[in-house]
């Protein structure tokens, strides 16, 4: 993979309108939630919350940068959850087996980094639809989670584990800080790098891309690895939140993942999207389900509302899009 | 309140700084599911007391998922409720939402599901042991002391593994019963599915135990399927209205032990009301359920 830097001179108000053509619609939506949340609730706009909030999504955003690459190919991951909770399990394990933090953290991502192959591999070289490879292997996955427990929880009590989702680093929770190094890596990769560009060509379309000699094979199968790599990161977040890796965990989590995706301007035909756009959808779910609770809205209610939200939030976006065409 | 609009950088700071000061005085519970009929008459429970107290609640819905009970709860610190009840998703995991408000300085009631590795304040629940005890001397009674069982079970529930602990222990006493399977069965699907299979298994079976409502009444069905209503018994765990109204009129019901969830909602809701006016509150509340048959 080479490393290639975007060298184009922009003006810095050049770039400014670049991103609200872009963002526009869906920053729009974030921006009047919260401001609907600081005028009803009064602990809503506190730094105290806030950080809460980040907290709150930041399993959902990393899974989702990876589901980004997936879906700008213009394929489906529907294994996330469960890799979330293998990892989480596997990860358990590991620590339970004494081989120590560093040797369970690389155990875990290989782990994932496997998972995801396996995925691609079966996408790619069986030529099978990723819908129904990942619908079987989120079976397969969460299967799997309950076999060394017999479906009960693990407990996790290796104190520098339960330190990544509790503990601070200059003031500011450890998982925030790796949401955004992470979403540092995969926007970089994604704009700036010839690997990143070969996501939108063959994305956009596989026939040119394949002309223009991109092994897509190849590349399908390195973004199906990086999902399961992401997904093993949040089920690592996930498990130290909760001390403890449950068989249940990340369930549904897929969808959410797609959800923010999709939110964040990321096209299901492949071929268009961002990692900032991402990061934005996920923070749009997080400041609902967070905002709502400090409302106090009943959880059937809230059910409701976020299903319109996110189907507002896409028509704003698709509609502001069209207009500046 | 005016002055916090207008300085909103000064109440950034006091809420920095006192990391969770009381805006919202009152109760803020976390409940396991708002899908199960028990739950609902909690939930219930909970607020008429509340109501009836004076007091605010405020509930929130965890919808079995242990990350979602946390998020709950760390909206409850920011918000700065005076008590937290919870009725944990899951009895170990739940230490880390215990954790915090522990850390924010606010007093954890635990309701059905005991916490398992956190300290809490005070733990209102069945007592599923005892209660387990009663299935199995009632299924002693109706099996006449001898008999082959099945038991549906839900290993990952630390209250169900006492039911069936305590059901077991009942049944030591009567060398003529013998377990002959035990499976699990978490949803009504389940349960109809694994009685099927242990009554294909063991045609000989003459009582099922489901460990709860939904077991007991999939394992009625799957007895009645296999045409075996003349030889099996099934006595279920739960007692809501469904299960008692199935033990009145469905011969293959023996019987139910019956929770009682409004008791626990009122107590819970009376506790929390006594911590906030900073009274002595004992840590162990057992509510012994009872034992419901045909009248």
């Amino acid at each position: 993979m080479t490393q290639t830097t975007d060298n184009t001179p922009r003006a810095g108000r050049q770039q400014l309108v670049v991103a609200l053509h872009q963002y526009g619609g869906i920053l729009v939506s974030l921006v009047l939630l919260c401001v609907i949340f600081t005028l009803l609730n009064e602990r809503f706009m506190t730094v105290a919350n806030l950080t809460n909030i980040l907290q709150q999504v930041a399993v959902v955003a990393i899974a989702a940068f990876g589901m980004t690459w997936v879906i700008l190919l213009g394929e489906i991951d529907l294994s996330i959850g469960s890799i979330i909770a293998v990892a989480g399990m596997a990860g358990a394990q590991a620590l339970a087996f004494g081989v120590g933090f560093v040797p369970a953290l690389l155990f875990t991502l290989a782990a994932g980094a496997l998972m995801g192959l396996i995925n691609g591999v079966l996408t790619a070289k069986l030529a099978l639809p990723s819908f129904i490879v990942t619908v079987a292997t989120m079976g397969i996955y969460r299967g799997f989670v309950s076999l060394p427990t017999n479906g009960a929880p693990a407990m996790i009590s290796d104190a520098s584990w339960t330190a990544i989702g509790s503990d601070r680093l200059a003031g500011i929770p450890i998982i925030i800080w790796i949401v955004g190094v992470l979403f540092i890596f995969n926007h970089v990769l994604l704009s700036r790098t010839t690997f990143g560009r070969r996501t939108y060509l063959t994305g956009g379309n596989r026939e040119a891309a394949l002309y223009s000699g991109i092994k897509v094979d190849r590349l399908k199968i390195a973004i199906f690895t990086l999902s399961g790599v992401m997904a093993a990161i949040s089920g690592i977040l996930l498990s130290s939140r909760l001390y403890s890796a449950q068989t249940n965990a990340g369930m549904s989590y897929e969808l959410d993942a797609i959800a923010a995706a999709v939110l964040g301007g990321t096209s299901l035909a492949g071929g268009v999207g961002t990692m900032v756009g991402t990061l934005i959808g996920a923070l749009i779910i997080g400041v609902m389900n967070n905002g709502m609770n400090m409302l106090s809205v009943p959880y059937f209610y809230q059910l409701i509302v976020k299903g319109l939200v996110i189907l507002v939030a896409v028509w704003l976006d698709v509609r502001a899009k069209r207009r500046q065409g | 309140m005016t002055f916090k609009k207008a300085l909103p950088a000064l109440l950034t700071t006091v809420a920095l700084t006192m990391g969770g000061a009381a805006f919202a005085d009152g109760i803020g519970a976390s409940l396991l599911t708002q899908q199960h009929p028990f739950y609902i008459e909690l939930a219930d429970a909970m607020k008429a007391e509340a109501k009836a107290k004076g007091v605010a609640l405020e509930v929130s819905i965890a919808n079995q998922d242990l990350n979602k009970q946390l998020a709950d709860v760390e909206d409850f610190i920011v918000k700065g409720v005076d008590v937290i009840v919870i009725s944990p998703v899951d009895s170990q995991g739940v230490a880390a939402a215990i954790a915090k408000a522990d850390a924010a300085g606010i007093k954890v009631v635990t309701v059905d599901v005991p916490a398992a590795e956190a300290k809490v304040t005070s733990h209102i629940g069945t007592d599923n042991y005892t209660g387990g005890v009663k299935a199995g001397e009632l299924m002693a009674e109706v099996l006449g002391g001898k008999g082959k069982v099945a038991i549906i079970d839900y290993p990952t529930v630390q209250s169900v593994v006492a039911r069936v602990e305590g059901f077991k222990k009942a049944l030591e006493s009567h060398p003529e019963i013998e377990i002959v399977a035990q499976q699990t069965g978490i949803t009504r699907a389940e349960a109809l599915a694994v009685s099927q299979n242990m009554l294909q298994a063991n045609p000989e079976i003459t009582g099922i135990f489901g460990f709860g409502d939904d077991a007991a009444l999939a394992a009625a069905v799957a007895v009645k399927s296999a045409g075996l209503e003349d030889q099996v018994r099934v006595i279920g765990f739960d007692g809501m209205e469904e299960a008692r109204n199935a033990v009145d009129t469905n011969p293959v019901m023996v019987g139910v032990i019956q929770q009682f969830p409004q008791e626990m909602g009122k107590t819970a809701i009376d506790t929390a009301v006594d911590v906030i006016a900073g009274k002595e509150v004992p840590a162990e509340q057992p509510i012994v359920p009872g034992v419901y048959t045909r009248k």
